[in-house]
């Protein structure tokens, strides 16, 4: 039986890590798991701690421990994430030629190829996965990044042949229906619904997707309730955040407030990077006009 | 099929049952000579009746009077009075047992059959036999009536059956009078007659079949059928026609004597009972066994079906048990507004609470588990439009169907997917769970019915309920179970017994737990808020949206609030299922499936749910808007502890006595008793106001009581001594000495006290008071009219004279109030001493509350305006607008080419195909194509100034694509927010574009019009303008709406111009007449709302009047009126208009024609004579001197006078 179905051991670690739970991943008690079991919740709580921002502590805890390939594989991504890039890079082009074969390697390798701008090395290392739902959904992910919605519907499609009802299927599956758009919001609004609604699942990150769902549904005010919740369960999420923001400028409200509050927790997240860039882009292309202005 | 018991008794062997019509009760008739009436619905023995000897084979009710018969062993029929409870008459007649023993359906006639081979048939209203059929040659086991016709069937042991015609009788006894005794010899000498020459029940047909004697025969409620059932262990079907009767066919099965059998009243079934111990039901189609239903250790001997409802009632060897063949709850389930359901057709039907309407049938399940068995239980998946089914048939099974995409009649589902359980419920999008009873597991399954998971239920299980997604709530016997199903563990368990249904509330914080005589109400972790007991079984419960719940028992509706405070709303004359509620309409399936819609009386819940929540509010509205008054709400009032509150729905001055004394309201109470006055009340609330220190309604209260004693310490303890003194006269006047003596005390009067003693010769006593208080004189007075010396008297040492303190505080001028009485919250309310809860219309008050907020809009101009805030008002004066509403042309230039990269690795971003797909700046601004999109703006409406814009220009992109969470490690997923809701086609993708038209309309200009209205002048211009920019990035859907934007420009241009000449006017320094009045004048032509061209026109009437340009000002004041013929502006406008009229002349030359078409230049506010050279602003259409070609429009101030434009594109 797979290790993450509902029975298995990792179910509850496994489900916790990809709701973003991740100090109660790191609080996780392992004792009396078996040992292959052990290995695969240490990854995941290294992740969640690299998650947690203490990438260079994961480090230097993974120093000398290179017993396995995929120990080495958190470890490069602790590298990547702590800035030492080539170190890490070499690192995954190492494993990707030895241990290739291994999920966590072609995960977490996949994650650093992709962040390193390979996302077609990406895609080649995650290919040879074999029934990893991890790989699948960082493949639909990568998928939908590169535009190609209709490569990620293909990779939910086979993987339901073959895989659980696992969340991070129903997830990858969310992320296809909001691009696809259409009659499929409302099946990515029930999925993510249904997680919030499921006590175990309930929490910030799947109230955003329910927002977002909405949002797309176009129903506003129950976006708003839904973002409502997720700020009540995590005020300082940046995806919430985020997202609170652009509901605010939909819903034509002031949004000031989130706005200072991403600030500073991220002041270097993706949403105000972009912000900047767009908007030294707006004040060079309004440049080549100013000669035409008389007053 | 399935036997649902209702009721058992235990007692002797029941020989005869019988229901009654109307009311829930059963006759019983015992071997052992009694015959018990019961209520089978409260399970209570009502009455024995034991006046037969022997064993009482038969009884039956009279099916509208108040009557019942029965005939015993002891050869006798009694007819009994169920009003009396008393044996009323018996015939006698019967030489042996008697069977059995029937009421006439319309006639006064009872039928026996006895054990002496007759049948005989009796009048009961004149107490004699009428009838006497003889020709079975054994027992005549049973004889009964036909329903109709005037036929009576009878089965004997003969082996027999036979058919009689008994129409002669009824001739021969409904009209006797009118009958000529010609009439009469002819009919007996009819040859019709038997060999006796009796011709008033013949036998019509003898039905022989049977190879043992016939235990019981009965005819079928409308077909011409009869059954009969005998000791050869058969059921026999016959037909009879006009002239004969045949056998149809046997029903084979009982394995002993079978001692009853019927017709089912409604259905196609035959119901038989036997020695053998089984109650069996056959097809009387195809004759063949349905079901049956075996009993231990208990022979049956009769069974009786119900008039009208679906009961049965069967007596055995030990008691009676009543039961029913089928669950008549209706299968349903409600989703959202829409309620499903199964009707008696095993039709699945919608029905939508909202339109109140109900679709055709959405699906046939006639197939579903056997045709007698119906559908138990629905369970709704929205996600799939799918419905799980199940049917106790086959012990369990269960049905997964699709509903199709429009109700197309009752179609037989094709593609369904079946299994066994015993519950089956939705849980997920994607997953339902099937609980086996038998072997106590529930499994998971996904759509295609594949099993994912097999959970043992941790506890015995009878029932699976859905405990919101993912868990399950198992029903075990004496608990519930909150199970969570991806965990496999137990999240909470709650003990409580007997759990049936479970009802969530709309929000699914509440769970109802209904068991047959409780009702748990529990949070959706399983803990308990309050539950309640119901004497009288509960059949279904709902919940409205405020958390009250609505719940049905057998006979009544009810509401619970969630602290457990009940009450009935109606009663119910048949069983109901409730479904839903909305607002004051409780929406129920009967037992026939059909949806019934009742209304009711919310009124009552709602309060006392108002006033658990302290909503007062909410109270004062229901007390002011309906009539709530009723015993049953006062005494909740008084027993929550607001007697105050019930205070406000009593008339009878006692009982508001008595509130107001409980609740310490002395006025009401004072009131109360002067409408009473009655000595108890009085005395009543003369403890009270002492109580409270009240000593003014104290003195009212002993005053009324002429209590003199209470009235004159009173006095002396709040220290009012003039009041103690007048107190002492009227003791003077009723000759009341003793008060009097009391009263002289009080105010240390020696003087009054020793001449009242004089007075009333108590001599010794006045000297000694007189010698104690050192009035010599006096004392020597009374010893002289007494004629004795001093010496002659032994006076006791006297002592120092009474002294009374003096007044410290005269409190008899305080108020003072021991009790602090402060009035309640709700009884301020009341008094309407809280304004914020004015019930009046609110608009109205905001509307006077904003006009305080205005600003003179001139030092003459002082008015409010009234508040205007409508759009339909708003599209109304676009109408009457001058505008060119030809459509925008656009040319194909606008259409940017933007090259793609097909070749690379990454597909065409979404962003990219909004830029494709729309010649609409906004959609590229939304895109982050900024470049082209700043193109097409300067190219359409020629903007050549973007900083303005900026904000808009990255609201909208910004807005335009949310971010999921993604993978960990991974950056967020983003996905593209669309406008093309319902869209997937790559090229008709378009994105979101916020602030809409309609929100611009609906919302900022509104803003901006309030802005004018309070005078901010250079917040509204600014406000316009951002109207404006918003405008100039947006997208509209249809041409109506691009018609309404350039109306939407025209209109802030028009602001915006108006308010600057405005603006500039007020800026001029008091020199600068001339250029005032021009600048009013213009500012009045402005096409401005109706409200706010009133402010120019009173701007321009009032400063041409002060600056002596009457004839102006007299036509300004004309136009004025044509707006506002009434009112005091209007008034002034008629002085000014007639004064100026009698000036007639305009002191000042101004630059104004009224009477050329002209338009304002935008730009130095003068006119442009129609004719004039103009320039005109791309964007706005404001017009200009030809000099400020190029120049930035002052309106706009982001586009080039006269730019070549192609003009601006909103819609694709």
């Amino acid at each position: 039986m797979d290790q993450f179905s509902d029975s298995g051991e990792l179910f509850v670690i496994h489900n916790l890590f990809y709701q973003g739970a991740y100090k109660e991943v790191l609080a996780h008690s392992t004792a009396g798991y078996s040992a292959p079991a052990e290995l695969q919740s240490r990854i995941y709580k290294y992740r969640a701690q690299i998650a947690l921002g203490e990438a260079s502590a994961v480090v230097s805890e993974l120093e000398d421990t290179e017993s396995s390939a995929a120990l080495a594989a958190v470890k490069a991504l602790a590298l990547f994430k702590a800035g030492q890039i080539d170190d890490s890079l070499e690192l995954v082009q190492e494993l990707v030629e030895s241990e290739g074969e291994d999920a966590n390697v072609q995960v977490l390798g996949g994650i650093v190829l992709y962040l390193a701008g390979k996302a077609e090395d990406a895609l080649l290392l995650l290919s040879q996965h074999e029934n990893s739902l991890a790989a699948v959904a960082l493949t639909v992910q990568i998928r939908l990044a590169q535009n190609k919605i209709d490569l990620a519907a293909k990779e939910i499609v086979l993987a339901k042949r073959w895989g659980q009802d696992n969340l991070l299927l129903n997830l990858a599956e969310a992320w296809v229906d909001l691009s696809i758009g259409g009659d499929k919001y409302q099946n990515a609004f029930y999925i993510y619904e249904e997680l919030t609604q499921t006590p175990s699942s309930s929490n910030a990150r799947t109230f955003v997707g329910q927002a977002v769902a909405d949002i797309q549904l176009g129903r506003y005010p129950e976006a708003e309730d839904a973002i409502n919740s997720a700020l009540e369960r995590d005020g300082e999420s940046t995806e919430v955040l985020v997202n609170a923001i652009i509901l605010y400028i939909l819903l034509g409200r002031n949004y000031s407030q989130f706005l200072e509050t991403l600030k500073v927790q991220d002041p270097t997240n993706a949403f105000l990077v972009d912000y900047e860039e767009k908007s030294a882009l707006f004040d060079t292309c309004a440049a080549q006009y100013t000669a035409l202005i008389v007053e | 099929m399935q036997m649902l018991t209702k009721f058992e008794s235990k007692s002797s062997r029941a020989k005869g049952v019988a229901f009654h019509p109307k009311r829930p009760w059963i006759l019983v008739s015992l071997y052992s000579s009694t015959i018990q009436l019961w209520d089978y619905r409260m399970g209570t023995l009502i009455d024995r009746f034991e006046e037969h000897d022997g064993p009482v084979r038969a009884v039956d009710f009279h099916n509208t009077q108040p009557l019942f018969v029965s005939g015993g062993d002891d050869y006798k029929i009694k007819v009994w009075s169920l009003q009396t409870r008393r044996c009323l008459f018996t015939l006698t007649g019967h030489l042996d047992y008697i069977r059995t023993v029937f009421f006439h359906h319309e006639l006064p006639w009872i039928i026996s059959s006895s054990d002496d081979q007759t049948i005989r048939i009796w009048n009961w209203q004149n107490r004699s036999q009428i009838a006497c059929l003889t020709g079975h040659n054994h027992y005549t086991m049973c004889a009964q009536f036909h329903p109709k016709d005037d036929l009576v069937v009878s089965a004997s042991l003969d082996q027999t059956v036979r058919v009689w015609d008994i129409s002669g009788l009824r001739k021969k006894h409904s009209a006797p009078s009118s009958m000529a005794f010609e009439d009469q010899m002819s009919r007996v000498n009819s040859n019709q007659g038997d060999m006796f020459g009796n011709t008033d029940a013949v036998v019509k047909y003898v039905l022989e079949g049977h190879d043992r004697g016939v235990n019981w025969v009965a005819f079928h409620p409308t077909m011409p059928l009869i059954i009969s059932a005998g000791d050869d262990r058969m059921v026999k079907l016959w037909r009879m026609s006009e002239t004969k009767a045949w056998e149809v066919d046997t029903c084979r099965g009982h394995f002993n004597n079978v001692t009853c059998c019927l017709f089912h009243p409604h259905q196609d079934l035959i119901i038989s009972v036997g020695e053998d111990k089984t109650i069996r039901t056959w097809d009387l189609n195809k004759r063949t066994s349905v079901q049956s239903f075996r009993r231990e250790s208990d022979r049956f001997w009769m069974i009786a079906a119900h008039p009208e409802m679906n009961l049965f009632a069967a007596g055995h060897d030990s008691g009676v048990m009543v039961f029913k063949l089928e669950r008549e709850r209706p299968a349903s389930t409600v989703y959202q507004s829409t309620l499903f359901y199964m009707n008696k057709e095993k039709q699945l039907r919608a029905y939508d609470f909202t339109k109140d309407s109900e679709s055709s049938p959405l699906l046939s399940l006639k197939k579903l588990g056997s045709p007698w068995t119906p559908p138990r239980s629905l369970s709704y998946n929205p996600a799939e439009r799918a419905i799980l089914v199940t049917s106790p048939a086959d012990n369990g099974i269960y049905e997964l169907v699709r509903l199709p995409r429009d109700a197309a009649g009752a179609i037989e589902p094709t593609d369904t997917r079946k299994g066994a359980g015993n519950s089956a419920v939705f849980i997920a999008r994607n997953r339902f769970a099937v609980f086996t009873k038998s072997s106590q597991s529930i499994e998971v399954k996904d759509l295609s019915n594949a099993t994912t998971k097999t959970i043992k239920a941790p506890i015995t299980t009878n029932d699976i309920y859905y405990g919101g997604t993912g868990c399950l709530l198992l029903f075990a016997p004496s608990s519930v179970v909150l199970y969570d199903i991806h965990q496999n563990k137990t999240l909470t368990e709650l003990s409580i017994n007997g759990v049936k249904y479970a009802v969530w509330s709309n929000d699914g914080q509440h769970v109802a737990l209904l068991g047959k005589h409780t009702i748990t109400i529990a949070t959706k972790n399983l803990e308990t808020v309050c539950s309640l007991h119901e004497t009288i079984r509960i059949k279904s419960a709902a919940w409205n949206d405020s958390d009250v719940l609505i719940y049905s028992t057998l006979n009544h509706m009810k509401y619970t609030l969630l602290n457990g405070d009940n009450g009935i709303i109606r009663t119910l004359e048949s069983t109901l299922y409730l479904t839903n509620i909305k607002g004051p309409i409780v929406y129920c399936l009967d037992r026939n499936g059909k949806v019934v819609k009742l209304a009711i009386d919310p009124t009552e819940f709602r309060f006392k749910k108002a006033l658990i929540n302290k909503n007062y509010e909410e109270m004062l509205r229901i007390i002011k808007t309906s009539n709530l008054v009723g015993q049953s709400i006062i005494s909740y009032l008084q027993q929550k502890g607001y007697p105050e509150i019930a205070l406000q729905f009593v008339q009878d001055p006692q009982t508001r006595f008595d509130l107001a004394i409980e609740c310490g309201n002395l006025s009401v109470a004072l009131e109360m008793a002067k409408e009473i006055d009655k000595p108890k009340v009085w005395t009543k609330l003369g403890h009270e106001a002492l109580d409270h220190g009240n000593h003014e309604i104290v003195e009212l209260v002993y005053q009324k009581l002429r209590d003199f004693d209470k009235l004159s310490f009173l006095y002396l303890v709040t220290g009012d001594v003039s009041k103690l003194q007048r107190m002492s006269k009227i003791a003077d006047h009723r000759g009341d000495y003793k008060a009097k003596f009391q009263s002289s005390l009080f105010l240390a009067d020696a003087d009054a006290r020793v001449q009242l003693l004089r007075e009333i010769d108590m001599g010794a006593l006045a000297y000694a008071v007189a010698k104690a208080n050192g009035k010599e004189e006096e004392a020597q007075e009374i010893l002289e009219s007494a004629g004795l010396t001093a010496d002659q008297i032994k006076l006791p040492a006297v002592g120092v004279p009474l002294s009374v303190p003096a007044v410290v505080n005269e409190t008899f001028k305080a108020k003072l109030d021991l009790k602090p009485v402060e009035p309640t919250f709700f009884e301020k309310v009341l008094l309407g001493q809280v304004e914020a809860l004015s019930l009046e219309d609110k608009s109205a008050a905001n509307g006077t509350g904003e006009t305080n907020g205005f600003d003179a809009f001139n030092d003459m101009v002082d008015d409010e305006f009234a508040p205007k805030d409508n759009d339909a008002e708003f599209e109304e004066d676009g109408g009457g607008w001058d505008i060119d509403d030809e459509l925008l042309d656009v040319d194909d230039e606008d259409e940017v080419d933007v090259v793609q990269d097909a070749a690379a690795a990454s597909g065409v971003s979404e962003a990219d195909l909004w830029v494709r797909n729309s010649p609409v700046a906004a959609d590229h601004v939304a895109a982050g194509s900024f470049e082209s999109a700043m193109q097409l703006l300067n190219r359409q409406a020629g903007v050549v100034d973007f900083a303005p814009l900026k904000p808009r220009f990255l609201e909208v992109y910004q807005a335009s694509r949310a971010y999921l969470p993604g993978n960990e490690g991974m950056p967020s997923v983003i996905t593209y927010i669309r406008r093309t809701k319902t869209e997937t086609a790559p090229n008709k993708l378009l994105p979101i574009v916020p602030r809409t038209l309609s929100h611009l309309t609906t919302v900022d200009l509104q803003e901006a019009y309030k802005l004018v209205r309070t005078n901010h002048l250079e917040e509204a211009v600014t406000k316009f303008r951002e109207i404006l920019y918003d405008l100039v990035v947006s997208a509209v859907e249809t041409a109506n709406e691009a018609t309404e934007a350039t109306q939407l420009i025209d209109i802030c241009k028009e602001y915006i111009l108006g308010l600057s000449i405005e603006l500039e006017r007020r800026s001029l320094p008091d020199t600068e007449v001339k250029r005032n009045l021009e600048l009013a004048a213009y500012f009045a032509k402005a096409k401005l709302q109706p409200v706010h061209v009133h402010n120019a026109l009173q701007v321009a009437m009032s400063q041409s009047f002060k600056y002596k340009n009457f004839s102006s000002a007299s036509r300004f004041a004309a136009r004025y009126l044509e707006l506002v013929s009434s009112g005091t502006k209007a008034e002034q406008a008629r002085k000014i208009k007639a004064r100026a009229d009698a000036n007639g002349t305009d002191a000042i030359k101004i630059d104004y024609d009224q009477y050329a078409e002209f338009d304002i230049c935008a730009a130095t506010h003068t006119p442009i004579y129609a004719g004039a050279p103009f320039v005109q602003d791309p964007l706005t259409k404001a017009k200009y001197l030809p000099e400020f070609k190029g120049k930035l429009c002052s309106v706009s101030k982001i586009t080039a006078i006269g730019a070549p434009a192609s003009g601006l594109r909103l819609m694709l």
